[in-house]
C-alpha cells in the first residue's frame, strides 16, 4: 500500500512539481497590463487592435510600436504582455537610470496587418487609431543608480509600472515665487494631477472617441497627444513653429526681472480674485511632428501691494 | 522390391566402378534445373498438412544454395492442381532443350511434399496420376533426371528399387545418365510429418543430408549414394518408434560413369563443424527453431547452413548440452566441446531450437532528440538500453540523458534531461536483423537554464535577465529498433523513438499541463549475455 502511494506521488509529481517548462514561444513578459475599452455606442470600430507606442521625443526619434501579446478577455476587456524592453531610441536618461512612457493605443487595423502602420508626416496611414488611455501611460525605469532623475512620477517603480497622467493649466500664481521681496519667474508648463504610479497590472481604461488628433499616433514624429510647452521644444530646436508661440521679452525669461509675458491679442487670459495674478494659454500644431501639441503657459505675477505694471491684463 | 541400404551401397559401388573404369575427357557444362512442388492441402478427405509447403520452400531454398541450381532455374509451385504442376514440367522441359541445345549437359530435379498415394499426387486442384507424371519427367531431355517424392504410398502399385538394365561398365566413359526415383516411403506406407522436426521427417533427411550431413567420406561433397543411405537410416530409424514406419525407397535407371554430385556443402558461404564423439546433434535455425540439420555419430562433422544464426542442441542419454553459432555474414564456426553448456534435458525438449542462451544484452546508444514545439529543438540523446528476450516478448529499461541548446522567443540557454524509460513489446527477425516495437512509460525530469535574448539591457536595466526552470514529465513512449548482428553476441542497433510527453509547459504567464510530441533516433553496438 506504501509502495503504491509513493507510485502515485511519484507519477503526480512527474508532472506536476516545477515551475513548467518553457516551450519554444516562451517569453515571460516584464508585466502584464490590464484595460477596458469604452467605447461609444454608435462608433465603428473595424478591425479594433490594442498597440503599445513607446514615445520618442525629438524630430528625430520617432515612436515605435512595442511588439505585444494581447489576448482579449472579453469584449472589452483586455490583457497586454510586455515582453521587451522598450527600444533603445525611446529612453531618457542614463545608462545607469533611464525610463521611457508609453501610450495604449486603439486602432482600426484597416489592412489586417496585425500592426499599427506608422507613416511619415504627411503620409496618411492605412491604419485609423480610435482611442488611447487618455489618463494612464506605461511607464519604464531601468538601471540601478539610485542617481534622481525628474521625471515627474517618482518613485516609479523599476521596470514596468504604470502612472496616472493627467494634464492640467498651472494653478494661479504657481510659475513665479517671492523671494525674498522679488519675484522669481519660474519655468511654466501644465501640472500633473495625481501622478503617481499605478501598480501592475491596473486597469487602464482605452477611450475611444472621435478624436482627430489620435491620427499622430499612426505617424512616426509624434509626441503624444498630450500638450507640451513650448519652452520644452525651443530648448532644443525640435520645433520651429513652438518657437512662435513666444512674443515679447517676458513670455521665456526665468529668474528674477523679468518683463512682463502680455497675452497675444484674443487670448483668454484666466485672472486670479486678486487680480495679483493671471494665465493664458496659446497652442500651435506642428505639422512636421505629425501634429503634435506645442502651448505656451503664459503667466504674469505681482505683488499686490505693487502697482498693476504696464500691458496688465486683469482688471 | 522394398529399397534397403544394401542396395544403395550397391548402387554406389556400381557408380564408382563405372567411374574408375571410365576415362575422363572435357566435361560438358552442367546446368542444373528444378521444379519443386508443395501442397499442404490435398485432395477430399485428406488431412490439411502443416509443413509440406515450408518443406518444398526449404528445398528450394537448399538446392538454389548447395544444389546448383540457379535461382531462376527454381520453378516453385505451391498448391495448384494436375495442370499446374505439368505446365511447370513442361516448362523445365523447354529451357532443358534449349541449354542441351547449346551443349549443356543438364540435371533435372522434381521434389514433390504433400498428399500421395500409389497412384497418384493428391493436389487440392486433383490429382495427378503418377502414369501421367512420370512419363512427362522423363520426356526432359536431361541426362540425368532426379525425382524426390516425399508423399504417401499406400497399397495398389508396386514399386521399389530397380536395377537398371543398361550398367554398361567399363564402356561408357560419360557421367551418370538416366533416372533417379527416391520415395519418402515404400509401397503401402505412409510418409510422415513431425513437430519436433518442424517438417516432413523423409524432407528432414533430405536437407540435412544435402546440408552435408551425409558427406562420410568429407570430400565436400553429398552423392546419391550418400544420400540414400542417410536418409534411409535416419527416417527408419525415426519412425520406427512412432507409429508410422517408413522405409524410404530408391529407384534407379542410370548408366554412366562416375558419382552423381547433388550439394557441394564444401563449397557453402557458411558452415558448422561440430566436435567429434557426439552421438547426435540437431541444428536448429533461430528464431523459427526450424531443425536444419541432423547428425547421428555415424555422420559427417560438417553441414552447410544458410548464413544467421543456429542453436546446436547435443542430446546424450539423460542430459543435453546446447551452443549458439552465430553467423550472420556466412563463415565457418568450429565448435568444440567448450562451446556446449548443459541444460535440462525436459527444457530442451519443451523449447527445442527456441532456447535462448543470451537472452540478455546492453546497448549503449547516442543519436539525436527533436521536439518541435519543445525549448530545445534539437539534443543531443545519449543513454544505454538494458533489454531481455523471451521468443517474441521483449522487455527493456532505457535510461538516458538528453541536453541541448534551448531557444524560445525571448530566450536562449541549455536544456538538460534525465530520462528513463520502461518497455514491452514483441520482436521478429527481418533476415538477418532483429527488429523490435515496444511501448511503456516515460520519465523525465527536464532542467533548462534561459537566458533573455536582450540579456545585457535587461540587466543594466536591473532586472532579472536569467529564468532557471525544470519540471517532470511523463508520457508513453513507443520505439522501434533494429539490431543487425555484427558478430558472436555483438549487434549494432538503431532505434526510433516517439514520445507524447505530458508536463506542466508555459509560453509566458501560468504553466498549464500540456503534451510535448518527442521524436528520437539513436545508435549503438549492444552486447548480449
Amino acid at each position: 500500500m506504501r509502495s503504491e502511494r509513493a507510485l502515485v506521488l511519484a507519477l503526480t509529481c512527474a508532472v506536476g512539481c516545477g515551475r513548467g517548462l518553457a516551450t519554444s514561444s516562451y517569453d515571460q513578459p516584464f508585466g502584464t497590463v490590464r484595460g477596458t475599452l469604452s467605447i461609444p455606442p454608435a462608433m465603428a470600430t473595424g478591425n479594433l487592435r490594442i498597440a503599445l507606442l513607446w514615445l520618442g521625443f525629438g524630430s528625430a526619434a520617432g515612436q515605435v510600436e512595442q511588439a505585444v501579446s494581447v489576448s482579449a478577455d472579453s469584449l472589452t476587456t483586455f490583457r497586454l504582455d510586455v515582453t521587451s524592453l522598450p527600444p533603445p531610441d525611446t529612453l531618457w536618461g542614463t545608462p545607469d537610470r533611464s525610463y521611457a512612457q508609453g501610450a495604449i493605443v486603439a486602432y482600426d487595423d484597416a489592412d489586417g496587418d496585425g500592426r499599427l502602420d506608422i507613416e511619415p508626416p504627411g503620409v496618411p496611414s492605412r491604419d485609423r487609431v480610435l482611442g488611447k488611455s487618455y489618463t494612464t501611460r506605461v511607464f519604464f525605469l531601468g538601471g540601478g543608480a539610485p542617481a534622481p532623475v525628474s521625471t515627474g512620477f517618482e518613485p516609479a517603480a523599476r521596470g514596468l509600472s504604470l502612472v496616472h497622467f493627467e494634464q492640467r493649466a498651472p494653478a494661479l500664481g504657481s510659475c513665479a515665487h517671492d523671494d525674498g521681496g522679488a519675484l522669481v519667474e519660474d519655468p511654466c508648463m501644465f501640472e500633473l494631477v495625481d501622478p503617481s504610479p499605478i501598480a501592475l497590472p491596473g486597469d487602464v481604461v482605452v477611450e475611444l472617441r472621435d478624436d482627430p488628433h489620435l491620427a499622430g499616433y499612426a505617424c512616426e514624429n509624434f509626441w503624444g497627444s498630450e500638450d507640451w510647452p513650448d519652452w520644452f521644444s525651443q530648448w532644443n530646436q525640435w520645433s520651429p513653429l513652438a518657437g512662435t508661440l513666444c512674443r515679447g521679452d517676458g513670455c521665456d525669461c526665468v529668474g528674477s526681472g523679468c518683463a512682463l509675458d502680455v497675452p497675444p491679442p484674443g487670448a483668454t487670459v484666466d485672472c486670479a480674485a486678486d487680480a495679483a495674478s493671471y494665465t493664458y494659454v496659446t497652442c500651435v500644431d506642428d505639422p512636421d511632428l505629425c501634429g503634435t501639441r506645442f502651448c505656451h503657459y503664459g503667466h504674469g505675477e505681482r505683488r499686490a501691494q505693487d502697482p498693476a505694471p504696464a500691458g496688465w491684463p486683469c482688471p | 522390391m522394398t529399397a534397403s541400404p544394401r542396395l544403395g551401397v550397391a548402387l554406389a559401388l556400381a557408380i564408382a566402378l563405372v567411374a574408375a573404369g571410365g576415362r575422363a575427357r572435357a566435361a560438358p557444362r552442367e546446368v542444373r534445373i528444378a521444379v519443386i512442388v508443395g501442397a499442404d492441402r490435398g485432395g477430399t478427405g485428406d488431412d490439411r498438412l502443416r509443413f509440406a509447403e515450408a518443406d518444398a520452400r526449404a528445398m528450394r531454398d537448399l538446392l538454389v544454395d548447395l544444389g546448383g541450381v540457379a535461382p531462376e532455374r527454381a520453378l516453385v509451385l505451391y498448391g495448384g492442381g494436375a495442370g499446374d504442376v505439368l505446365r511447370l514440367v513442361n516448362e523445365a522441359r523447354g529451357r532443358a532443350a534449349e541449354l542441351v541445345r547449346d551443349g549443356a549437359r543438364v540435371v533435372f530435379f522434381f521434389y514433390y511434399s504433400g498428399h500421395g498415394d500409389d497412384e497418384s499426387l493428391h493436389l487440392p486442384g486433383g490429382r495427378l496420376a503418377f502414369a501421367d507424371l512420370l512419363p512427362e519427367l522423363r520426356s526432359v531431355p536431361a541426362a540425368l533426371r532426379v525425382t524426390i517424392i516425399d508423399a504417401c504410398r499406400f497399397a495398389g502399385r508396386e514399386k521399389g528399387v530397380t536395377r537398371g538394365p543398361a550398367f554398361r561398365v567399363g564402356v561408357a566413359p560419360e557421367p551418370p545418365r538416366g533416372d533417379v526415383e527416391l520415395w519418402a516411403s515404400s509401397l503401402g506406407e505412409a510418409a510422415a510429418e513431425s513437430d519436433e522436426l518442424g517438417g516432413a521427417v523423409f524432407t528432414h533427411y533430405i536437407r540435412s543430408a544435402l546440408r552435408g550431413a551425409a558427406d562420410r567420406d568429407g570430400d565436400g561433397a553429398v552423392t546419391l549414394s550418400e544420400l540414400y543411405g542417410y536418409v534411409y537410416r535416419h527416417t527408419l530409424f525415426t519412425t520406427t518408434a512412432a507409429a508410422v514406419t517408413q522405409h524410404p525407397a530408391l529407384a534407379a535407371d542410370v548408366a554412366g560413369a562416375g558419382e552423381l554430385v547433388l550439394t557441394r556443402p564444401k563449397a557453402a558461404s557458411a558452415t558448422i563443424e561440430l566436435p567429434a564423439g557426439g552421438e547426435r546433434y540437431l541444428v536448429f535455425a533461430w528464431p523459427n527453431a526450424a531443425v536444419v540439420a541432423e547428425l547421428g555419430a555415424d555422420d559427417a562433422r560438417r553441414v552447410a547452413v544458410p548464413p544467421g544464426r543456429y542453436l546446436v542442441a547435443e542430446r546424450l542419454a539423460g542430459k543435453s548440452r546446447v551452443a549458439d553459432v552465430e553467423l550472420p555474414w556466412g563463415g565457418s564456426a568450429r565448435l568444440t566441446e567448450r562451446d556446449f553448456r548443459a541444460v535440462a534435458h525436459e527444457e530442451l525438449v519443451a523449447r527445442g531450437g527456441r532456447l535462448e542462451l543470451h537472452a540478455a544484452s546492453v546497448t549503449p546508444l547516442i543519436g539525436f532528440e527533436l521536439a518541435p514545439i519543445g525549448a530545445a529543438t534539437w539534443a543531443l540523446r545519449v543513454g544505454a538500453t538494458a533489454a531481455w528476450s523471451r521468443g517474441a516478448l521483449a522487455l527493456a529499461v532505457e535510461g538516458a540523458y538528453a541536453g541541448g541548446d534551448a531557444a524560445t522567443t525571448g530566450y536562449a540557454g541549455a536544456q538538460r534531461a534525465i530520462i528513463g524509460a520502461l518497455y514491452v513489446g514483441v520482436r521478429g527477425f527481418v533476415g538477418r536483423a532483429t527488429a523490435a516495437l515496444l511501448v511503456g512509460p516515460e520519465l523525465r525530469w527536464t532542467w533548462q537554464s534561459l537566458t533573455r535574448l536582450d540579456a545585457d539591457r535587461v540587466a543594466a536595466a536591473g532586472l532579472p535577465a536569467s529564468d532557471d526552470r525544470s519540471g517532470g514529465g511523463i508520457g508513453p513512449r513507443a520505439v522501434a529498433t533494429l539490431a543487425v548482428p555484427l558478430g558472436h553476441r555483438v549487434a549494432a542497433s538503431l532505434a526510433l523513438g516517439a514520445t507524447a510527453l505530458v508536463a506542466r509547459q508555459t509560453s509566458g504567464g501560468g504553466a498549464s499541463l500540456g503534451v510535448q510530441p518527442l521524436v528520437s533516433a539513436t545508435a549503438g553496438v549492444g552486447y548480449a549475455f
